[in-house]
Formats: C-alpha cells, structure tokens, sequence
C-alpha cells in the first residue's frame, strides 16, 4: 500500500541539515507523493524506526498510485454506527421483550435484532473500505489532486493558489492513534467545497500543511521573494521519536523554537503554582500526538504566541455560557430518559412515586433546583475547560493558528485576507467581571459531500482568545493581526437616540410579554373548564401567571439594557456596532470588507426618524449581515454615504 | 444627506410583475383547493352526513374563491404599481444605489470595487414584455434590478463590467 510506503520513508529518512523545508518534505516523501523525483535517496531505515502500518488491502502488497487516507477510519466509521444504532436498539430491545408472550419470542426477538445490527455494520464497514479504497489524493506541482467515488467517480483539483486554510481536527480515539481529519478550505464559500481527509497521521497532515502553503507562497508571490528570514538549521522532519518515551512531547529536553511555549523566560527553580501545573499539562497536552503521528516541527518563524494560564481558564470555565446549553440538553435529554424509564414502571409502583412527589417540601424542591444548577454549573465548566485546555493561539506567516482541547483537539488556521470582521463578545457573567472572548469571522465553505455532515456550531468563525481582558481586547488582537491596527483603535461609540428606547421597549418588552400573556389566559381558561384538572387549576394557572410576571420583568429589564448597549460608530476604515441586552457583542468590521450596505426603514421608524443600518460581509458559508436598529435617520444616511468608495481621482480615465 | 438615486424601472415591469403574482396565486390557490378537496373527500369517508360534508365543501370554495379575489386585488391590483413607484437606482462611477420596498424602504449601496460579476437575464414573461434583468453578484449576494428594456440591461451591464474593473484596478 502506498501509504505505508511513504510513511516508510517519511519516518526513517532524516535530511540533511539546512535543507530548506520544501525540499526536505519532498525528500522525505515517495516520488508519487508529490508527483516529482524526490532529490536525495532516502536513507536506511534506523533500529526502532520500523513500525507495523495496518494493512486491509487483500493484495497485501504495495498498491501503486497515490496516497490513501489512513485505514483506521473504517473501523471508526462502524464504531460510530454502532453507536448511533446503540440507543436506538436498547428501545427495540426492550420493546420487543415486552411484546414477547413468551421466552421462545423475546429470543427470537433479540435474534432479528441481532441480525439487523449485524447487517447495519457489515454494510457500513463494506461501504467505509470501499471509500477507503477508491479515496486516494496527492499533490502535484501546481494543485492537490484527490480521487474518489465509486459509481460516479470524482476528482477535484484545487489550485495551491486558493487553498485559503488548511485545518484538523482530532477526536479522542484519534487523538490517542495520533490521527486527524484533515479539511482544505478553499476561497468562496459554499460554492466551492473544501475537500476532507478523513484520516490522516499528524505528521503527515502537517507536512502537508506546511508544503501547501510553501507552494502557495511559491505559486503567488514574484520568484524573488526570499523565504523570509534565515532560519535556524532543522529537518522538516525530525526521526520517530524512540520507543522508550512514545509521548514526550516535542517541547521535552531541547527548547521549542527558542521559544517557551506560553512566552514565559526560564526562571529560577521555584515551588510549583497552581500556573506551573497547568502550563505542564497543557505541555503535555499539546505534545501528545499519539500512536502513529509521526514527528513533524514546522520551519516557518512563530512571530506571535499566547495561550491561557489556570486563572484564566478556570474563570472561562466558570464564566461561559455553556451552563445554559448543558442545561437546555440536560433538560431535553432528562425528559426523554425519564419518557423512556417510565415504560418500565410497574403499575403497583404507580401510587408510591406520586405519594413520594406529592410530600417534597417546598424546601427540598428548593435544595434540589439549587443543586441541579450547581451540578449544571460545574457540568458547563468541565465542558469548556475541556474544550479551551492546552489552549494556543499564533501568528505564523499570513496566518492565525488556533490549537485547543483536553480530549478532542483542534488545529485550526485562518489566513489573514479571510478575516472578514471581528466579534468581541460577553456574556452575561463575563460582562459583569470584564473579560470577553475574540472571535475572528472568516469565510467558511461547505465540507465536501463524502458522507460526513459538518457540525457546525452556532456561531462560525475562529475564536481566537476565549477569555481576554475586555479592556485589552484589542491590544491582545493587534499584536496577534497587526494588519487590523487600523481598525482597533479605541473610539467613541455613539448611543441611539431617546426614541429608540420607547421602540425597544415595546419590541423587546411589551409586544412578546403581551404574546405570553395571551396563551396564559388561554391556558388558564382551558384549565378552569377542563373536568380533569380542576383540583390542581389553581396552583397551575398561578404558577403560570407568576412565571408570566418574571418574563415581563426580565424583558423590560432587557429591552432598557439593549436600548444602553446599543451604539455604533463608523470612521478611519472601519464599522463598529455593540449590540446585546444581557450578552453583549462588539463587531468590528473594516470597511473594505463591506461588500454592500443598506439602510432600511418602515413606516413607524419614519415617523420616529430613526432607521435600521446594515453591512453586508462574505463572513460565514454565504454571506453575514451586521445590522443596527433604530440609528438616527440622517446618521443613517451619513452612514450610507460613509461606505461608497472615495471618487477616483480626476486623471482617471472617464468613462 | 443621501442623494436619492432617480432613474426608474421600464414602467411595463409593473405588467410582469401582475402576471407573475397572478400565476403565483393561481398556482398557491390551485394547492389549496386540492388540499381542501381531499380533506372534504375524507370527511365524506368518515361517515359525516353527506349533507353537512357538501355545506364545507361550499364553505371550503367560498372561502377560497374569497381569498382569491382579495390576494388578486392587493397583488395583481395595487402592489406592482406602488412597487413601480418605489423602485429606483443608480449608477454612479464608484458604486450602485438601490431604493426599494414597500413597507421596508430600503437603499443600497453596492461599491463596484466589490463586484464580482455581472450578467442579463430573461425569464419567458420579461421577454414577452421586451425587457431584461441585470444582475450584480459580490462576494456576499446578487442584487438584481429586474425591469430593464433589453438594450438598456445589455448597455448597463457592460458600463457597470468597465466600471468595475476600473475601480479593481485602482485598488
């Protein structure tokens, strides 16, 4: 198999000293890799530096052609199924014991759903190493080449010139064989798809990254343009590393680009902190590459690098938002569970549950919602410090690369002219304790269509510091994106105008309470008829109408907080708009980034003189609005007039 | 101030705007009928007396045969004229002003550094009534200015394609 052959090489081959970085990648792959004779023989394998590539290929030996993705996907494919049939069989089989009148059905039950979960996996493993089989890419001198498809065969050729990023992700079993899933993202949007990898060693992948983006530069650049300033002697790939410490990450024993990983200098042993601690696991963290990742230290300058310290994690953790969206599953998922569980029910135990949940008191109900927020609390907190761990941020050339995650991991780089606009965001907690988390929004595209559906999160984008000083937000990001200086600078925001509180109190305020309002008397009527429910109608409609209360408070409260968000500014090449009522969210979009603006206006706000702004950027897979209601209408316009081009000087040809 | 952009559509969009909105209609109405049709037929099956099933199917076809008469008024009658009325563009050296909307008032402004690409189109009714649209695609959506007698699209689009790459070039 071919990859087996390339891994060979890559692994054993060590090139001489000084070699630049493109040609040491090339030397160290197989000529097919890069489809040109690679320039030095490879050397003879080491002691130690052979080791065992799974083979699933029934030829057993080496297939001609270009690279294969790494096999493990298949099995990970059929284990995914599995589990995605798991929760779904233990409800059938469960369905079909209670159906079965006797011992003899409920075994012929399991037996059919046995046979089908057999079928299931055996398909999806046969159709998993078919795709293995037919999937097979390279690069060439000019583009990545990637193969595949089975009764329609595909190719996709993407130029290096619009190879725009090139990221991986890595789940914890993956993470563990030393695996990524490799995604090329291309210029345009959904229109044009990136391709994915679906299993690649890290090693590889990022030699690959490494050599795409040399040939990018090659591919864009005037041929004069020196690679940049001289860099101190290292292979592009460095040997396996021996079997004796198969995870020390690469940062052990020598210094890591002379730079300590978090920019700390080296000082003077001292007694561990809470600080050193984390540091060393994220160390450890970053530095684990797992089974097969082959070792691979890339040889292009890191010119900027942050990553977080305990304090800083801990407080994201404590301060994110996703105490709210674990809750929101919680709750989803309690309710299913407690549906399902209460299938199994005896009826006999019917009674005794209900007595049990008709004598909570007060204060245990009370005990047990302050408990269940806690445990939601804590639950939201190991989410985002499993998320956010070992979290690393750089600049290395064009691009911005973000490296984060305890468990899963992902490697993530954005080029700069993708930065459509910045998001500077808080939530409510981080608001009141001033930290904020940055976002870059960038162009994204679609993953391409081979079976695996993009999860993507609610928001797009790269975030590029989870928690930073709200006040130092932009200094954090000048020195990570110098070229958006410009935009940073600090300005006076200018507020909305009187009228637009009275507007945003009846849009925010009255009109949804009114709404709630309505279906509580609904309720409350349907309730007070019903023959059912008449013993508890009262307790339930009074609890209805005080939760209705609450609501009114919270978005009265929240319409007058949008009202004192709400500002904008516009000026020295950029739109900033800050908007939220609880949370709170600071754009910054520069201007050349505009592709159309509008402003719009119905009736009511004519009336007002007020009128909503907008600014339209490629951000996000289509395209993103950033918009402001109820702005004064003449500042609108003047907005308006802000964003057309300035005119062209007069010895322009005219036309 | 905005300088309001003042150059109109071709008046006879108004004419391809009715007939659209009425084929929209005929065909939005003929599902609705249908729909209805199946439910009364199903009503029948249920054993409802068929004298009460035959007063809903009367009731059903009053109703839609009133709806229909009301969307035609708004939407073949007054809106294409009121939108006529509202619509209005420009194209300056630098960029390309919009205004539109009946409830909404809107005014774009769409800089030709940003425009990707441009193009005429002609759907069947638009070329029974003599005219074309012009479309202008940037990087984050197309805007279209749908009702242009078809030499004025053609010169359009090819002023606005020299405009464009004039403005990319000076950047």
């Amino acid at each position: 198999m071919s990859d087996q052959q390339s891994d060979g090489n890559a692994v054993t081959f060590q090139p001489p000293a000084g070699l630049p970085p493109s040609q040491a990648v090339q030397a160290a792959y197989p000529q097919q890799f890069y489809g040109q004779p690679a320039p030095f023989p490879p050397a003879a394998p080491g002691p130690g530096s052979v080791r065992p590539v799974p083979v699933l290929s029934s030829e057993g030996g080496i297939a001609p052609g270009p690279p294969r993705a790494h096999p493990a996907y298949v099995l990970q494919s059929a284990l995914r199924m599995i589990g995605l049939l798991f929760a779904g069989l233990v409800t059938t089989v469960a369905g079909v014991l209670s159906e079965a009148g006797d011992a003899r059905e409920a075994r012929q039950g399991i037996v059919v759903v046995g046979v089908v979960l057999v079928v299931a996996v055996t398909v999806v493993l046969a159709a998993s190493y078919i795709h293995y089989k037919r999937f097979r890419w390279e690069i060439t001198e000019t583009d990545i080449h990637v193969y595949s498809g089975l009764f329609i065969k595909k190719q996709i050729h993407i130029p290096f010139t619009r190879v725009q990023s090139i990221d991986f992700t890595a789940g914890l079993a993956n993470r563990l064989l030393g695996l990524v899933r490799l995604k090329v993202d291309t210029a345009g949007g959904a229109v044009n798809k990136g391709v994915v990898i679906p299993a690649l060693k890290l090693g590889e992948a990022e030699a690959l990254r490494a050599e795409v983006f040399i040939r990018k530069r090659r591919a864009a650049g005037p041929p004069a343009a020196a690679p940049a300033p001289p860099q101190p002697n290292r292979g592009a790939l460095a040997g396996f590393a021996p079997p004796a410490q198969p995870f020390a990450p690469p940062s052990a024993g020598q210094p890591f680009w002379g730079l300590q990983p978090f920019g700390a200098p080296p000082s003077p042993p001292r007694p561990p902190t809470a600080d050193d601690i984390v540091r060393e696991v994220g160390d450890k963290v970053a530095g684990l590459r797992g089974i097969f990742a082959d070792k691979y230290q890339e040889d292009s300058p890191v010119e900027h690098e942050y990553g977080l310290t305990a304090k800083e994690l801990l407080l994201a953790a404590i301060s994110g938002d996703r105490t709210l969206i674990v809750f929101a599953l919680f709750l989803g998922g309690g309710f299913q569970t407690f549906q399902f569980a209460s299938q199994f029910v005896p009826a006999a135990a019917e009674p005794v549950i209900v007595d049990f949940l008709r004598n909570l008191a007060a204060s245990h109900i009370v005990f047990l919602a302050v408990a269940a927020l806690l445990f939601f609390l804590f639950l939201g907190a190991v989410s985002t410090a499993l998320s956010y761990g070992g979290f690393t941020a750089r600049r290395r050339g064009g691009r911005v690369e973000v490296e984060r995650g305890l468990l899963a991991r992902q490697y993530k780089s954005v080029a700069i002219p993708r930065i459509q606009a910045v998001a500077i965001r808080q939530g409510l907690i981080r608001r009141l304790i001033g930290y904020a988390e940055i976002r870059l929004l960038t162009v994204d595209s679609m993953d391409s269509g081979n079976g695996q559906k993009n999860t993507r999160s609610f928001q797009s984008g790269l975030v590029v510091h989870p928690f930073a000083k709200a006040a130092e937000a932009e200094a954090v990001l000048g020195r990570l994106v110098p070229e958006l200086k410009d935009s940073l600078a600090v300005v006076q925001l200018k507020p909305l105008p009187k009228v637009a509180l009275r507007r945003s109190v009846i849009r925010f305020g009255v009109i949804p309470v009114l709404f709630y309002a309505l279906c509580a008397t609904a309720a409350t009527v349907a309730l007070t008829r019903s023959p059912v429910l008449s013993a508890q109608a009262a307790v339930i409609t009074s609890t209805v109408w005080v939760l209705v209360s609450a609501l009114l408070l919270l978005h009265l409260a929240g319409s007058v907080l949008w009202h004192r968000h709400a500002a904008y500014a516009y000026g020295s090449g950029r739109l900033v708009i800050r908007r939220g009522a609880y949370a709170q969210t600071t754009t910054i979009i520069p201007r050349r980034k505009i592709q159309w603006s509008a402003t719009a206006q119905n009736p009511f706000q004519r009336r007002s003189k007020v009128a909503n702004i907008a600014a339209t950027t490629a951000a996000g897979i289509a395209a993103t609005t950033f918009s402001l209601r109820d702005v004064a209408a003449e500042d609108a316009a003047a907005y308006l007039d802000w964003t057309r081009p300035a005119p062209r000087p007069a010895d322009s040809p005219a036309v | 101030m905005a300088v309001l952009p003042t150059r109109k559509l071709d008046k006879r969009i108004t004419r391809v705007w009715r007939v659209s909105a009425a084929l929209n209609i005929f065909v939005w109405m003929s599902c609705a009928l249908l729909a209805l049709g199946l439910a009364v037929a199903g009503l029948d099956d249920e054993g409802v007396g068929s004298q009460s099933a035959k007063a809903v199917a009367m009731a059903a076809a009053v109703g839609v045969a009133v709806l229909t008469a009301l969307l035609v008024v708004v939407f073949v009658g007054f809106v294409p004229a009121i939108r006529w009325l509202q619509w209005s563009f420009e194209v300056h050296d630098e960029e390309i002003d919009i205004c539109k909307g009946i409830f909404w008032r809107k005014h774009l402004v769409i800089p030709l550094v940003r425009v990707q690409n441009v193009d005429t189109r002609q759907g069947p009714i638009l070329r029974a009534n003599g005219l074309a649209s012009f479309t202008v695609a940037t990087a984050a959506g197309e805007h279209a200015i749908p009702g242009l007698e078809v030499n004025e699209a053609d010169a359009l689009r090819d002023q606005v394609a020299l405009l464009a790459r004039l403005a990319q070039e000076d950047v």
